[in-house]
Order: C-alpha cells, then sequence, then structure tokens
C-alpha cells in the first residue's frame, strides 16, 4: 500500500516527458562497442561461467568455493604473507603466446623537456603491436601549454627502421637501426610480457586480490630505475631515478587488465604517472595500419643511425653538444630528462624564432639525446662499470673526470671535463676520482 | 522483441563471446538503461555518456553474470545506478547541473521537448528537487517510480534488504514532497 507521499509523488511524475533514446547515439555506442569487443578475453569465461555455474550449485562444492572466495578477501586485505592466485610464469607464457595486442599508455608527466617548471604534460598513446607482423604503431598525443602535438611512430622489426612523424608539423624522421640493436629492441620493446617478465626477474611483491574496473585481478609490484629499459619509448631506460610498476592480472583471463607506472627524479623536478590499459589481445590488426605511410607532403627531417656496442661514444658525442651549443657545463646526470632539460635551453638560443633550422646531419646528432639514459644503462647491463660527474665537472676542469667505462681487463677510458679522452688502469682511476672529491 | 527465459539465458551466455550475441542484448536493453539515465540525469548528454559507460562495464563484465532476464535487468540498472551516481558524485558537476536548472532550465527543456507548460514546469521543479537528495534516495524514487520496481525487486538491484529500502523510500518521498511543495508555493507566489 502506497502512503499519501508516494501517491503525491506517482501523481506529480505522471507524464512527465524525457528525451527519447537517439538512435544515432544507440548506433553509434554499438560500433564503438564492437570494435572494443574483447573476443579473446571473454572467450575463456564462457568455459568458466558454466564451471563455476556448476561449482556454485553444487551443495557439497558451495563450502569450498566460499571458502576459496574468503581466502581471496583476507588475501587481498593483507592479512597474510602475500602469495598470489595467479602463476606469474604462466602469464608470461601466455603473453608470449599472443600474436597480436592493442592497448592504451596515458601519461602525466611533470618536468618533460621544453616545458614550462611544474607543467604536467598530458600524453596519450595508442599501441598497435603484432608480433605476427614484427611491428609495433604508437599514435600519440601531448598535450603542450600551446595545443596539443600529434605523432605516430611505426617500427618495423624486420626493416629495421623507425619512422616517426610529426603530425601537425608534417615532417618526419626516419632511424635505421643496427642488427644488434634491433634484436635488443625487439627482446625489449616495452609490451607487458617484457615488462612482467622484467618484473619476475627483480625482488618483486605480490599485492594481492582486488577488483579492476569491476574485474577480480591479481597484481605484482617491483621498483627499479632500470625496469624504463623495459618500458618502451615513453619511459626509456634512465629517465627516472625511482620507478615503480605495477602490474594486474584479470584473475579469470589472465591477461594483463592495467599497468601502473610511477617515477620521480631525484632533484624532484620530474615525475611520471603512467597507466597502461583498454588491453586488447589477439585482435586483428590491418596490416596496412602497421605499414609506415608517408602522406604526401611530408618532410624528411633528419635521418640518423642507432647502432649498439657505441654507447660510450655516443654519449661522448651528446657531451660535445654542451661545449658546442653552450659554455661546457654539463648535464648533472645521464638520465634523458636531466640532460633533455639542459639542452633544451641551449637549443632555443641557438636556434630562436625566423633562424635558419639545423640540417639533418645535425638533428640526428640532437635526436641521440633521447637515448642517452638508455645508453647509460646498457653500459651498466653489460658490466661496463660506467661512472658520470657532470654534477660537479664542467668544462672548466679540464683534468677532472666527468664520465668514464670500462674496455678492458684493468683498462678504462675516461674523458675529462674539457671532453679529452684517456686510457688508464684502475689503479689511476682510483687516483683521478679521488681527487673529485677536492672539487 | 520478447525472448524465452532460456533464450535470454543462452543469449548472455553467448554475449560473452560472441559480438553479434551481444549486439543483440545490447539492443534490447540500450532504451531501459538510456531511460534510467536520462529520468535520473534530466540531460540528454550526460545521459548518452553514462549510458556508453554502463555497456561497457557490461561488456566487461558479462562473464560474471549468472541468472534470469530478471536479474539481467535488475544487474544492469545497478551498474546504470552505480555509473550515475559517480557521475553525480562529483561535486562540480552537480553543482554545475543544479547552476543550469535556475539558469536555462526552461531553455533547455523548450528546445527539447514539445510539451506543455505546465509538464515543462513541473519538470523543471522535479529536476531541482531530485537532485538535491542523496543519490541513495535519487536512486529508489528512479526505480519505484519511473522504473515500476517493486520493493522487493528494488532491494534485489541494490543488493540491500526490502526494510532498508522501504525506509529509504519513507524518506525520498517525505522529503522529495517537501521540497517540491516549497518550489511551487515560491514560485506561485512570483
Amino acid at each position: 500500500m502506497m502512503n499519501d507521499n508516494e501517491k503525491y509523488i506517482e501523481e506529480y511524475v505522471k507524464d512527465i516527458p524525457f528525451d527519447a533514446p537517439d538512435s544515432g547515439h544507440r548506433d553509434e555506442l554499438k560500433t564503438q562497442l564492437l570494435n572494443a569487443f574483447p573476443k579473446h578475453r571473454l572467450q575463456p569465461a564462457v568455459q568458466t561461467v558454466g564451471i563455476w555455474r556448476t561449482i556454485m550449485k553444487s551443495r557439497t562444492s558451495k563450502l569450498a568455493a566460499a571458502a576459496v572466495i574468503m581466502l581471496a578477501v583476507l588475501a587481498g586485505l593483507h592479512f597474510f604473507d602475500r602469495t598470489s592466485g595467479i602463476v606469474w610464469a604462466d602469464v608470461v607464457k601466455r603473453l608470449e603466446e599472443i600474436k597480436s595486442g592493442t592497448y592504451t599508455i596515458t601519461a602525466d608527466i611533470k618536468g618533460m623537456p621544453g616545458m614550462p617548471e611544474d607543467y604536467v604534460t598530458h600524453i596519450i598513446q595508442d599501441v598497435k603491436l603484432s608480433y605476427e607482423q614484427s611491428a609495433v604503431r604508437v599514435d600519440a598525443s601531448v598535450q603542450a601549454p600551446n595545443g596539443t602535438r600529434k605523432s605516430r611512430i611505426y617500427l618495423l622489426f624486420e626493416d629495421r627502421v623507425l619512422t616517426s612523424l610529426m603530425l601537425d608539423q608534417k615532417k618526419y624522421i626516419e632511424v635505421e637501426i643496427g642488427e644488434e640493436q634491433m634484436k635488443k629492441m625487439s627482446e625489449e620493446n616495452g609490451d607487458p610480457a617484457t615488462i612482467l617478465k622484467a618484473i619476475l626477474e627483480r625482488d618483486y611483491i605480490e599485492l594481492g586480490r582486488q577488483i579492476i574496473d569491476g574485474v577480480p585481478s591479481w597484481g605484482i609490484e617491483a621498483s627499479d630505475p632500470k625496469l624504463g629499459t623495459k618500458m618502451g619509448s615513453l619511459i626509456s631506460g634512465g629517465m627516472f631515478d625511482e620507478l615503480t610498476v605495477q602490474l594486474w592480472v584479470d584473475e579469470r583471463s589472465q591477461f594483463p587488465i592495467r599497468l601502473f607506472a610511477t617515477g620521480s627524479s631525484k632533484d624532484g623536478k620530474t615525475s611520471m604517472k603512467t597507466v597502461y590499459d583498454n588491453f586488447q589481445w589477439n585482435t586483428e590488426i590491418d596490416p596496412a595500419l602497421l605499414r609506415p605511410e608517408i602522406p604526401d607532403g611530408f618532410e624528411l627531417l633528419a635521418q640518423s643511425q642507432w647502432e649498439t656496442g657505441q654507447e660510450a661514444e655516443e654519449i661522448l658525442d651528446v657531451l660535445k653538444l654542451f661545449v658546442e651549443l653552450g659554455d661546457g657545463t654539463y648535464p648533472a646526470s645521464l638520465k634523458t630528462m636531466t640532460v633533455a632539460q639542459a639542452i633544451v635551453p641551449l637549443l632555443r638560443k641557438k636556434y630562436p624564432e625566423g633562424s635558419a633550422k639545423p640540417d639533418k646531419e645535425v638533428l640526428a646528432r640532437y635526436m641521440k639525446v633521447d637515448r642517452v639514459g638508455l645508453m647509460y644503462t646498457t653500459l651498466e647491463k653489460e658490466g661496463k662499470e660506467p661512472a658520470y660527474y657532470g654534477d660537479k665537472v664542467s668544462a672548466e676542469s679540464p683534468g677532472a673526470v666527468l664520465f668514464r667505462w670500462k674496455i678492458g681487463d684493468d683498462a678504462y677510458r675516461v674523458v675529462f671535463g674539457d671532453l679529452s679522452t684517456r686510457d688508464v688502469t684502475a689503479t689511476q682511476l682510483a687516483e683521478l676520482e679521488d681527487a673529485l672529491k677536492n672539487l | 522483441m520478447t525472448v524465452s527465459e532460456g533464450e535470454h539465458v543462452g543469449l548472455v551466455q553467448r554475449a560473452c563471446s560472441d559480438p553479434d550475441a551481444f549486439a543483440q542484448l545490447y539492443l534490447m536493453y540500450y532504451n531501459n538503461v538510456f531511460y534510467y539515465c536520462v529520468r535520473r540525469l534530466f540531460d540528454r548528454h550526460s545521459a548518452e555518456d553514462v549510458t556508453s559507460t554502463v555497456f561497457f562495464k557490461v561488456m566487461h563484465n558479462l562473464g560474471s553474470f549468472d541468472g534470469t532476464a530478471i536479474d539481467f535487468r535488475s544487474w544492469l540498472l545497478r551498474i546504470a545506478t552505480n555509473a550515475v551516481n559517480d557521475h553525480l558524485r562529483d561535486a562540480g558537476r552537480r553543482a554545475e547541473a543544479m547552476k543550469k536548472v535556475v539558469k536555462n532550465g526552461r531553455a533547455e527543456f523548450e528546445t527539447a521537448i514539445d510539451c506543455d507548460a505546465e509538464l515543462l514546469e513541473r519538470k523543471i521543479l522535479l529536476k531541482q528537487a531530485l537532485l538535491s537528495l542523496k543519490p541513495k534516495y535519487q536512486t529508489v524514487i528512479t526505480l519505484r517510480f519511473f522504473e515500476n520496481m517493486k520493493l522487493t525487486e528494488i532491494a534485489a538491484c541494490l543488493g540491500k534488504k526490502p526494510s532498508t529500502v522501504r525506509s529509504w523510500l519513507l524518506r525520498a518521498t517525505a522529503k522529495l514532497r517537501k521540497t517540491l511543495n516549497t518550489a511551487t508555493d515560491s514560485r506561485g507566489s512570483r
């Protein structure tokens, strides 16, 4: 029985008209849903639903199921030492078997080179990755204070060519990648399989079970700045001093559902929050989408090469830019972000509005800055014991060690403040580095 | 389109992995979800946005649904309720919605709907009054008076006890009536 108030409301709302559904929106949404339909993610769910129904309808197994649910809840509450409902090695295996995937990377980065201090740059990247076609395409948009910059990057593993299109400027850059470097990139191409393997290689922690977008998921986390080398172009190696990566995997499909990465530099000037989501696995990707398409009227801005084994020399070439363009004050560290931030004011000074643009060879040298962090971590990984003292040493201290790396047993190559080089023994190096204390 | 209970269960199961089945299910329920959203939000564009959110959530979580056609509608409305409440939770958005009511209420509806002045006036007052209630009260009012759901159905939809829903409904209708009366009186005295 209704009371007076209910009768009043019922009478009040009677006949009040509302907007009718719009067939245009209905059809558009249908198209969007079908385009995003996670066929392969949900296919195993069909079988699981059936099994789940059987389990829940069987009286004897209900209690067991409830116990499992409670264990999962308690694990999620961190009451116990964390153990996982996921066999991570199996997830790696499943990921290694996928043929293609698409996902979105959204990043907020403070301290991007060329941006105002404290400005948080919002970057969105739509990634299409096909192992079958050995290709990656990334459509990126970067929200800068003066508008959004759009770019498109194609990487063809077999052709060893990376093509970057700057869509607004109608320019493009081609980088020919050396065979060794290409092998490395295809092994560490920033996809979730690579990232998960990298997390498992570290002292990781289990995060337990959580509901992500309504989906029960299990998480894993590791902190290590070197994880950046596994994360592709956006968070390339050595960009940050601190880096924590969390990967969440759908309990049912055992495929990644979300990835969070946070990074920061020691001086607090740069920080980053990144989310990978909208994962779809084994979707069909039209081969035409992965082939570099240079639209008419686009100008080739620069062509460069990316060889491996020359990392230290390449870093030295980047350091030379600070003498050529500036007063020989070097970047405080060889993190990509730090180097890029240090070089931006020098480039602005050298190329004011309206001045002649640098030629292709010069641009190719500038582009090496992008890879400095990655090159430095490669030296570390290969046991070449690199060390860099740009925070203390400038061109004004010609005899002080600026940069060094190991070139053989008991042999190190030292780059001094004036960028001259000398090969020394470990004992000599110790003496030279001891002298840095007096600076 | 009507389907039998058995067909509906089969359709939901197939829709987990078959895009065509999912499209069929979507078309069956699009209007339900849109109407629920537009009656909660009083704005076509917000309702369409939230409807989109609802169906994406449905698509991703369909595998976890296990029930009858009635349960499915209830499950769908629960997702829609959460999505609408999330939308309204943004205090700024809510304040903006209220501001729009006061400033452009009439113009907003006049352009959208061809209806008589009295109904239009009532709709504006209802929007103001409903949006001033707590989301849980807005929810029970909409489910009860627009979706014509029984107390037990609302309880099942919201995952609450019928006694809880009963007390929410009592409070919600009392508050809504009081607000509507005050607003009607103040308009009448202008």
